[in-house]
């Protein structure tokens, strides 16, 4: 005897006799909105698997949920499945979407990691100096090394666009514009 | 951008007025939202702002943009300026900016085009009536200057857009005045309260009422349809809603009514603001679904509105 419903056998049925389930119709969207994005979210996501998302659900309904992701969520989601895309980290949230689809529809390939530049050579060792035949070179200090940089605090980041408040709630470039003057303006 | 294409006929597009005498009943919520709602399915819009306060332009350009189209003289009060107080050519396109809108839909900016105010729109219309009266013009043919520029200038912009929506500044201007009869389609942005109703009846005996049209201007072609927004389930509200139901389906009713109400919510508010990327971000959050519950049927109902059904 089942313990369980079958889950996905329930979800096939509401599919093909919606007329059945008038009450939930809009939940139906949301519940299908809020699967897929807990897909593509998946930490076990990999692209062979996005692609299998698309196929089966066909390219517009997985770019309306795509376009339903956060912009963080989108940019985190490409950054892991195209880790060495190099201008993904600094792109618009807008390229971050294009190049997931293009990714979906193995359009973008994959960028190769970059090849890993060679330790610059150390420096050679100062021979020892001449016995007093040349007056002793003045080495200049190697400069401290620089402390690693601390990532910013979530606080001091620059905010994203429109999401503070301006520091003067009445500065407005707009309204503080004026038109020039038309080529026939009265006083 | 053109209009819509059919075979053999350019579909001419349609002009839509979102109106009300009142303040702060969500004109430009509406606006905004029906503009992303239509160009996201694949429409091209264009909204022309009729208030000085020029809400709708910075909605759509950002306050960066919309200052530099205002010293650029690149905005509606400069063109009237040109047009009709200092009697200049100027080509109604050039001041249209395309493609303004940041938000994007599958990948692609929502191909929405601006006609911008700035707060110069109410020195200029003020204008308008001292230059025209100088020239001996009494107030109808005032009017009838302001409808035939209108006819003449603005009318064909139809030709090039699916939507033009005009943004109506409360209080009705001259301008807006004439937006409101000469448009396809004038949607009433209503709060169903007392206040807002009380301001609905003085609307509908302005525009609408006995002897409100004159051989300078014609009433407009439909009544108007009354959108309810900021809904909030309260008795109030319930209450003005059901006399605002049975008065839309009376025998002669003088107003439709969206069948859909457009609540009180705070994404529609954040939808204003410029933080959303997308279509989707914009108008759906963690509570609300705006998208499928509220905009998809208002804009079946605005198409079927247009269309006559």
């Amino acid at each position: 005897m089942a313990l369980e419903i079958d889950g996905l056998a329930v979800l096939c049925a509401i599919a093909e006799t919606p007329e059945a389930f008038p009450a939930i119709r809009s939940d139906v969207t949301k519940a299908a909105h809020a699967l897929v994005t807990k897909q593509l979210k998946a930490k076990t996501l990999d692209l062979p698997g996005l692609r299998a998302v698309r196929s089966a659900l066909g390219p517009q309904p997985l770019a309306l949920i795509v376009d339903g992701l956060k912009d963080a969520e989108a940019k985190a989601l490409v950054i892991r499945l195209d880790k060495h895309h190099p201008d993904l980290k600094d792109g618009p949230a807008v390229a971050h979407r294009r190049h997931l689809m293009a990714l979906a529809a193995d359009l973008d390939p994959v960028a190769a990691p970059a090849a890993k530049a060679k330790p610059a050579k150390a420096p050679a060792k100062p021979k020892p100096a001449a016995k007093a035949a040349e007056p002793p070179v003045e080495v200049p200090a190697a400069a401290e090394p620089a402390p690693p940089a601390r990532p910013t605090p979530a606080k001091a980041r620059a905010p994203a666009r429109g999401k503070t408040a301006p520091a003067d709630a009445l500065a407005s470039a707009a309204m503080a514009a004026r038109p020039p003057r038309r080529p026939r303006q009265q006083e | 951008m053109t209009g819509k294409l059919v075979p053999g006929e350019l579909v001419p597009g349609k002009l839509v007025a979102v109106a009300n005498m009142k303040g702060g009943v969500g004109k430009t919520t509406s606006v905004v939202m029906l503009a992303d709602a239509l160009a996201a399915g694949g429409a091209s819009v264009l909204v022309i702002d009729l208030d000085p306060q020029a809400s709708a332009s910075v909605c759509f350009a950002g306050d960066g943009i919309l200052a530099e189209m205002i010293t650029g003289g690149r905005t509606l009060d400069y063109y009237l300026g040109l047009r009709i107080v200092d009697r200049d050519k100027a080509a109604l396109p050039d001041f249209i900016r395309d493609y303004v809108s940041s938000t994007t839909h599958l990948g692609e900016p929502l191909p929405i085009s601006l006609l911008a105010s700035g707060p110069s729109l109410r020195i200029v219309e003020r204008e308008i009536i001292y230059a025209l009266t100088k020239r001996k013009y009494s107030m109808h043919a005032i009017e009838g200057h302001l409808w035939k520029l209108f006819q003449e200038d603005f009318a064909p912009l139809r030709e090039q857009y699916d939507y033009v929506l005009f943004d109506c500044a409360p209080g009705i201007s001259p301008m807006t005045e004439v937006a409101i009869r000469a448009s396809d389609l004038v949607v009433v942005a209503c709060i169903s309260d007392f206040l807002s109703t009380y301001g609905l009846k003085a609307f509908y005996e302005t525009i609408w009422g006995v002897g409100s049209a004159s051989e300078s201007m014609l009433a407009p072609k439909r009544p108007p349809h009354v959108l309810i927004t900021r809904w909030q389930n309260t008795k109030q509200q319930a209450t003005t809603y059901a006399t605002l139901q049975e008065s839309a389906a009376a025998e002669g009713a003088r107003f439709r009514l969206f069948k859909t109400r457009v609540p009180q919510s705070a994404a529609l508010a954040n939808a204003l603001t410029l933080e959303y990327q997308t279509f989707a971000n914009k108008y759906r959050d963690q509570t609300r679904d705006l998208i499928g519950e509220v905009i998809t049927p208002v804009v079946t109902e605005l198409k079927e509105a247009l269309d006559g059904a």
